[in-house]
């Protein structure tokens, strides 16, 4: 059948036209091929599941205190494997009379000690729950951080863009998230604001309680709108906020709570469910307990704040209850005093009446595929031959595969073809160049205005050398953050001749070895986190002592560490010297001090963090997505789409010995990358469980060396007196070399670390109609062009020549017959010319599919 | 300015192309050392073509020269570095290095040589004479090799192309082919590592670096391999010349260095069995006999437990006392581990791994004075930088050779300065201490991390000297210590730095200055002196100091013209000396610098009305 799209390939030229044209003819091959792709039935055709068995959650609680309670779930599961909250249809009763009440309909609270049964029934099924009952009818003493900081919170008046920012807002500052109570009960009982830099007041203390006439608090008039408040209103005087307030303020506006009590803080969030697969429209109530630093779990799902990240899938009321809207995935984050968690959401449509059993190749696809299965969702087809080998070659090599090898690994039968072309290009030269480039992007191998050239090619010189012996990433690592002397990795350290200040460089080497960002809590608490000022510059901290030995006798600088500096890094809050610190709060023995850096490689690299930061990043690389993502921002509030995957990749990557080498293989033996770009009905939407091949948009270094490669026209990169050599390719070169090719395609120049990756621009689609990488090199003689109208291949044969050297496939017998229609009616060059530029400004030329 | 090729094997003769600004109406080349004669042939203005014209290019920038010259070096030349200088008749220019070469020498192929398949062939051993002047240019050469055979690959480049940035590097290739390209060549093996401590040498920038990079690759199999000098980043421009050397690591170049400078805290200095004699050569020696000095009311009489720390360092002191040599013993680094070694001596090993250290015991003296000075014979700075730490029998620091400034509280702040190749202390109290050897990193160690390190009495003694002049500004303007060219009727300055070592700075102490071979109508003249060490920032203030930095004191020499001098037609070598004085005696005269000398005419014009009528030509 000839399609629309087909048509407008035999009217190719070099102009926009002629680019859509050659965008849709990719387009247009996708759809031929969808059709040959087998259709799934999507639609649910069965009965309703029925649960099979029902628990309640929790299913132990200790009540403590007057003013405990606590909320129940009921969790059924279901015949098709499923969870489903069916609390709101259970109903509750006590083994013992006169030790609870309920305040709503599956909360509690106690009224006397002692301990009892709670049963749930629904649907003929039953689930018990104990409690134990303590301290009934003791009233819990005030508490300034509990009861007016926790306030604070879930009014918002703490977070970052208000009165939480590093500054304050309108000179009234709070601690993020109610972190330092006792800094915040300062500031709104004495007044004052937070200076970064010094101790000294800026200006008078003005409080914002007002002991001889409460109600003109200033805390309350401006919460209330009775003075203008650039945060709006935040309650009413009538609200209960209001009165506990004043309530407080008339009591003389006490800190409460002293000793030991005072510094009682939540030391981590447990969220139940921790992920829910919903049905549409079903519905999920969320649980949270609060783990607490004198070891009491507290139920706080009424007192944490929630917010969906995709409101369009799920939404979420202020007490917790989910509620699913459309098919897709997404969490909702759970916010309280300095720390945060996320449910992750699944919405799913119906059930399949019979979900095909797709083969698996490793245990990629086991985690991958069972989670696919879970959400209805098929999995694509294996890929073919032809889309394998350009991906794989791409992914391992940033090389396509040469016409010649293309057409030799079509042509053979050998049913292991796919595991022996991945050894030979995991040990080819080619790998270890597109490893390099790789890891120049994030271990930041540049040059330029900020690094020497000197330095920049020694440490360049380390990575390669590294790379050629198949380093372990763990030592890797080690050398890179401990490097001390005038070696390769020391060299990172240094922006031009001074060393990178310590709170600059620990917010990287976490964010490149730990995944997480740190930089926030360089100023103030991490709003969403569990990261904190005093976490930050504690890791800080280890590289505190990093001087460099720069001498009358010696050009070059010795990196060395000096155990006499002891003082070098002060907490901008407290303004005391910081000791070293782990992230996981642990101080350093002062008896360990002697090499600090080797510490703290030696604890990042043996951390769990470490192993799923890296294989995750080189799962992005691969699928076009991490597990989480963005690659360097896990959080707790952004969860990995399959947990059990990133742990079984780590750990495979853990016990081979950090072997990058073997992690890829891995990868790219499994069945998951080897799936078809090509969606079906099921996975069309899916962007997050790797149902099918994603296009990922080839680096700016890799299309230029693809483009010379398939124009057989080496790029030449020269500038004033500097240059490389002729056939220099573009992933090898020192990042400072001028290229307006890759600046239009946004080449990552590592002065930093990227936020992200590069968006296609109209300046990309304007210099592929007019730059000279698209124009003069299909030109130029000697080209493969010019070769190829030399020799004496007919029309079909270049035109198969060219499609096996772009898109490393032979056209189809249409694209073939329209092409060579096209050739035979236009000038043989010109048409030659523009099919090649056609090729190489596609969509199917520029992304690795 | 620079020369090419850049040398030439002993017993033979070539044409050297010396090209430079200033040259106009040069009429000599001499050679600073025997060895090299030297046939002036031509000069020329060097035009270069521009699609501005060559008129335009001549307005814009200063005019460029090519000398050229027949070099012949005597068959009993010594191989290493020489110095040419060029004659004109505004004086004699900067020294260009030229290199003489035991090897066999070749000059690179004018067939381009800038890929694998195009590489030039060449037989082993040689040297190769090579230019990269073009952006992106590298040189390829090609060599057949036997399965296991060893060589050493060295990249000489010359000093002034150093001075310009000229990284050279080394890189190894072999045809390996791949799955994509099976022409492909692979890289086995890669270098841009200087052999050799970056030194100043008398503050001359073109001094600052090593200028040797050098690679011992052994190949597996036998086949014809790649040879790629290239430089960092791809960088290149006229006067980037360099010589390859290929031989077997066991064959010599038979290079010597030529005159040296003394070298008071250079790590690759040679510590030997004569080291007590030299020093005491920079000094003056007291041979009075010991009772002479004997204090008044001494506590060393017969009674006395603890012998006078004077007496004591004399003895030590003599130069007829032989030093031994002791070794480092495997572990090395605990206390009760340590070799016991006598002062003076003279002690080895190796920082074999990361982490490595040695010990050392030695007995002092209350009051006695010690020097501890370390050398690297082979794998030295910045790979290997020993740290010498001294401490009591119960680990305690007393001193160490890392140099520190003060507190300094800023996270940008400098707080170690360096680590020195020697440092000096006093023992307060007598007893065993220890001396403990390791890398200044906890990082590094090698095999090849050898030291020597002399432990022995402190000798006063005068250090290193550095000399200066400065031209006049119609030249270039540069810091040059090595040439004084001397208008007739004016006078030039020359400026001594003299660093004066171990309790040699005392009100009783002296160092005196004279110029000799001056020739007539010239004489030098006390002169004062507002000198000021070159620009930079303020060095931080040392804790410690004592420990590590001599005092330095400058003395200027005013060298005065005539007007009826007569102008020089070649150069005349005068030489500088300083002969330290201590109490009253003399000691040894020190040669610090033998520099060639022109008096120029004031009048160019007739200078060069002169010259029209001389033949052409000069020789040294």
């Amino acid at each position: 059948m000839e399609t629309k799209s087909c048509r407008k390939a035999s009217a190719i030229r070099r102009t926009p036209a002629a680019l859509i044209a050659v965008w849709a003819l990719g387009a247009s091959c996708l759809l031929a091929a969808l059709v040959q792709a087998a259709e799934v039935e999507g639609t649910a055709q069965g009965t309703s599941p029925q649960p099979s068995s029902l628990r309640l959650a929790p299913s132990e609680v200790r009540l403590q205190g007057a003013d405990a309670s606590q909320q129940f779930l009921v969790m059924g599961t279901f015949s098709d494997g499923l969870e489903r909250d069916l609390t709101a249809q259970a109903e509750f009763s006590g083994s013992k009379s006169g030790l609870i009440r309920f305040s709503a309909h599956s909360r509690i609270q106690p009224l006397a000690d002692g301990d009892l049964v709670l049963t749930a029934r629904v649907a003929g099924r039953e689930a018990t729950a104990s409690i134990a009952i303590r301290g009934s009818q003791e009233k819990r003493p005030f508490s300034f951080p509990r009861d007016i900081g926790s306030l604070l919170t879930q009014q918002g008046c703490n977070n970052t863009t208000c009165h939480g920012a590093v500054p304050g807002q309108g000179g009234f500052k709070l601690s993020t998230n109610a972190t330092y109570p006792r800094d915040d009960y300062k500031w709104i009982v004495e007044g004052g604001k937070f200076e970064v830099l010094t101790a000294e007041m800026e200006e008078p203390p003005h409080p914002r309680v007002n002991l001889k006439d409460p109600e003109k608090s200033l805390i309350l008039q401006k919460a209330t709108l009775q003075v203008p408040h650039g945060g709006g209103l935040r309650f009413g005087s009538d609200s209960p906020q209001y009165a506990r307030i004043l309530q407080w303020i008339q009591l003389g506006a006490p800190y409460g709570e002293e000793g030991e009590s005072e510094n009682i803080q939540i030391e981590s969030l447990e969220v139940y469910p921790r992920a829910s697969v919903l049905d549409l429209d079903g519905k999920q109530q969320i649980l949270v307990t609060a783990h607490l630093s004198d070891g009491r779990r507290e139920d706080v799902t009424r007192q944490v704040v929630y917010e969906s990240i995709n409101r369009s899938v799920v939404d979420v009321d202020e007490g917790g209850l989910v509620k699913a809207h459309k098919t897709g995935e997404t969490s909702v984050l759970v916010r309280a005093p300095g720390r945060a968690a996320a449910v992750r959401f699944g919405v799913i449509a119906d059930p399949l009446p019979s979900y095909p059993e797709a083969p698996e190749n490793n245990f990629i696809d086991r985690h991958v595929f069972a989670k696919l299965k879970k959400f209805n969702i098929v999995p694509s087809e294996l890929s073919s031959d032809a889309e394998f080998l350009r991906r794989v070659c791409l992914d391992l090599t940033g090389t396509l595969p040469p016409p010649n090898r293309v057409r030799q690994f079509l042509a053979s039968t050998d049913p292991d073809k796919r595991n022996r072309i991945i050894e030979i290009l995991l040990n080819s030269p080619e790998f270890e160049e597109f490893l390099f480039f790789r890891y120049g992007e994030i271990f930041r191998w540049y040059g330029g205005a900020t690094q020497l050239g000197k330095d920049t090619q020694l440490y360049g010189e380390w990575l390669r050398q590294s790379i050629a012996i198949n380093k372990p990433y763990d030592q890797l690592a080690v050398d890179r953050i401990a490097a001390q002397g005038y070696d390769g990795p020391s060299r990172f350290f240094y922006q031009l001749r001074f060393i990178i200040p310590p709170a600059e460089m620990i917010a990287e080497q976490v964010r490149v070895y730990l995944a997480r960002r740190l930089d926030c809590a360089r100023c103030h608490n991490h709003p969403f986190e569990a990261w904190s000022q005093d976490q930050f510059w504690g890791m800080a901290a280890f590289y505190g002592r990093m001087v460099d030995l720069r001498d009358s006798v010696m050009d070059d600088s010795l990196l060395v560490d000096d155990p006499a500096l002891k003082d070098r890094v002060v907490h901008p809050r407290t303004k005391k010297v910081v000791q070293p610190r782990f992230l996981d709060g642990r101080e350093l023995p002062e008896g360990e001090r002697t090499d600090l850096r080797m510490k703290l490689a030696q604890w990042i690299v043996s951390h769990p963090y470490f192993a799923e930061a890296f294989v995750n990043r080189v799962w992005d690389w691969f699928l076009g997505k991490g597990i989480v993502h963005p690659v360097d921002d896990f959080r707790s509030t952004n969860p990995p789409t399959h947990p059990e995957l990133l742990k079984a990749l780590a750990e495979d990557f853990r016990v081979n010995g950090h072997d990058v080498k073997h992690l890829m293989r891995v990868i790219v033996q499994s069945r998951t990358y080897q799936l078809s770009g090509i969606p079906n009905q099921t996975n069309r939407g899916d962007r997050l469980n790797f149902s099918h091949a994603l296009p990922k948009p080839l680096p700016a270094a890799v299309l230029l060396d693809a483009i010379s490669q398939v124009t057989e026209v080496p790029e030449t990169f020269a500038s004033g007196e500097r240059g490389f050599a002729a056939g220099t390719r573009a992933i090898a070169l020192m990042p400072s070399m001028p290229s307006q090719f890759m600046d239009v395609f946004e080449r990552n120049e590592r002065k930093t670390l990227p936020e992200g990756k590069p968006e296609p621009a109209l300046a990309q689609a304007l210099h592929m109609l007019t730059g000279k990488t698209f124009t003069e090199k299909l030109a130029r003689e000697g080209g493969r062009v010019d070769r190829l109208l030399r020799s004496e291949a007919g029309d079909g044969e270049i035109v198969d020549e060219l499609y096996l050297a772009a898109l490393s496939r032979f056209p189809t017998a249409e694209e073939r017959a329209r092409l060579e229609a096209m050739i035979s009616e236009r000038p043989r060059r010109e048409a030659v010319e523009s099919l090649a530029w056609g090729l190489i400004s596609s969509r199917q030329f520029s992304h690795n599919h | 300015m620079w020369l090419f090729p850049l040398g030439g094997q002993r017993g033979t003769s070539l044409e050297v192309e010396i090209r430079g600004k200033g040259l106009q109406s040069a009429y000599a080349v001499v050679a600073e050392e025997e060895g090299i004669r030297t046939e002036f042939r031509t000069v020329e203005e060097i035009v270069e073509e521009s699609e501005e014209g060559p008129e335009k290019k001549k307005e814009k920038k200063e005019p460029e020269y090519r000398v050229r010259v027949g070099v012949k070096i005597d068959a009993a030349a010594r191989p290493g570095n020489h110095w040419l200088r060029v004659v004109t008749p505004r004086g004699i220019s900067d020294r260009v290095q030229f290199r003489v070469n035991a090897d066999r020498v070749i000059r690179e192929s004018a067939d381009p040589h800038d890929r694998p398949g195009r590489a030039q062939a060449i037989d082993v051993p040689v040297v190769v004479n090579g230019q990269i002047d073009k952006a992106a240019e590298m040189d390829f050469y090609q060599v057949e090799v036997a399965g296991g055979q060893e060589l050493l690959f060295e990249v000489t480049r010359s000093q002034e192309s150093a001075a310009n940035v000229f990284r050279s590097q080394i890189s190894i290739h072999a045809h390996r082919g791949s799955w994509f390209d099976p022409d492909r060549v692979v890289r086995l093996a890669f270098s841009d590592k200087d052999r050799g401590e970056r030194v100043i040498a008398d503050r001359d920038p073109r001094q600052r670096t090593g200028t040797r990079v050098s690679l011992r690759h052994r190949f597996a199999e036998a086949g014809r391999y790649f040879v790629e000098v290239g430089s960092l980043g791809g960088q290149a421009k006229a006067g980037f010349v360099y010589q390859l050397r290929v031989a077997p690591p066991d064959q010599p170049s038979h290079e010597t260095p030529g005159l040296r400078d003394w070298s008071e805290r250079s790590f690759v200095r040679k510590l030997t069995g004569d080291r007590l004699e030299q020093l005491w050569s920079r000094g003056v020696r007291d041979d009075r006999p010991a009772l002479e000095k004997k204090p008044e009311g001494g506590q060393d009489g017969e009674g006395s437990k603890e012998p006078d720390p004077a007496q004591l360092d004399l003895k030590l002191s003599d130069p007829a006392i032989a030093l031994d040599v002791h070794s480092e013993k495997e572990p090395g680094d605990r206390l009760e581990d340590a070799v016991e070694i006598p002062v003076p001596s003279i002690v080895e090993g190796v920082v074999q791994h990361p982490g490595d250290s040695d010990l050392f015991k030695f007995k002092v003296h209350a009051g006695q004075k010690l020097a501890f000075e370390v050398e690297t014979p082979q794998a030295t700075r910045p790979d290997f930088n020993p740290l010498l730490q001294i401490i009591d029998s119960r680990g305690r620091d007393q001193f160490s050779s890392l140099r520190r400034t003060e507190k300094y509280r800023s996270v940008t702040a400098v707080h170690l300065v360096s680590v020195d190749a020697k440092v000096i202390g006093a023992f307060e109290k007598g007893g065993d201490y220890y001396l403990r050897v390791r890398d200044v990193t906890l990082r590094k160690g090698d095999p090849g991390f050898h030291y020597r390190v002399l432990v022995r009495p402190q000798i006063p003694h005068v250090g290193d000297i550095h000399l200066e002049t400065r031209t006049r500004d119609f030249e270039d303007g540069r810091v040059d210590p090595h040439r004084v060219n001397l208008l007739a009727g004016e006078a030039v300055k020359l400026t001594l730095i003299l660093e004066q070592e171990e309790g040699f700075f005392l009100p009783s102490n002296q160092i005196a200055v004279s110029v000799e071979g001056l020739p007539a109508g010239v004489e030098a003249l006390p002169g004062a002196s507002s000198y000021r060490l070159p620009g930079g920032p303020r060095p931080p203030v040392i804790k410690g100091a004592d420990h590590h930095l001599p005092k330095v004191q400058t003395i200027s020499v005013v060298l005065h013209s005539r007007e009826d001098a007569a102008p020089t037609h070649l150069p005349v070598w005068i030489t500088v000396t300083a002969r330290p004085i201590v109490g009253g005696r003399l000691g040894p005269r020190l040669t610090v610098k033998k520099i060639p000398l022109t008096i120029l005419d004031p009048n160019p014009a007739r200078k060069l009305s002169q010259l029209a009528s001389r033949p052409a030509g000069g020789e040294r």
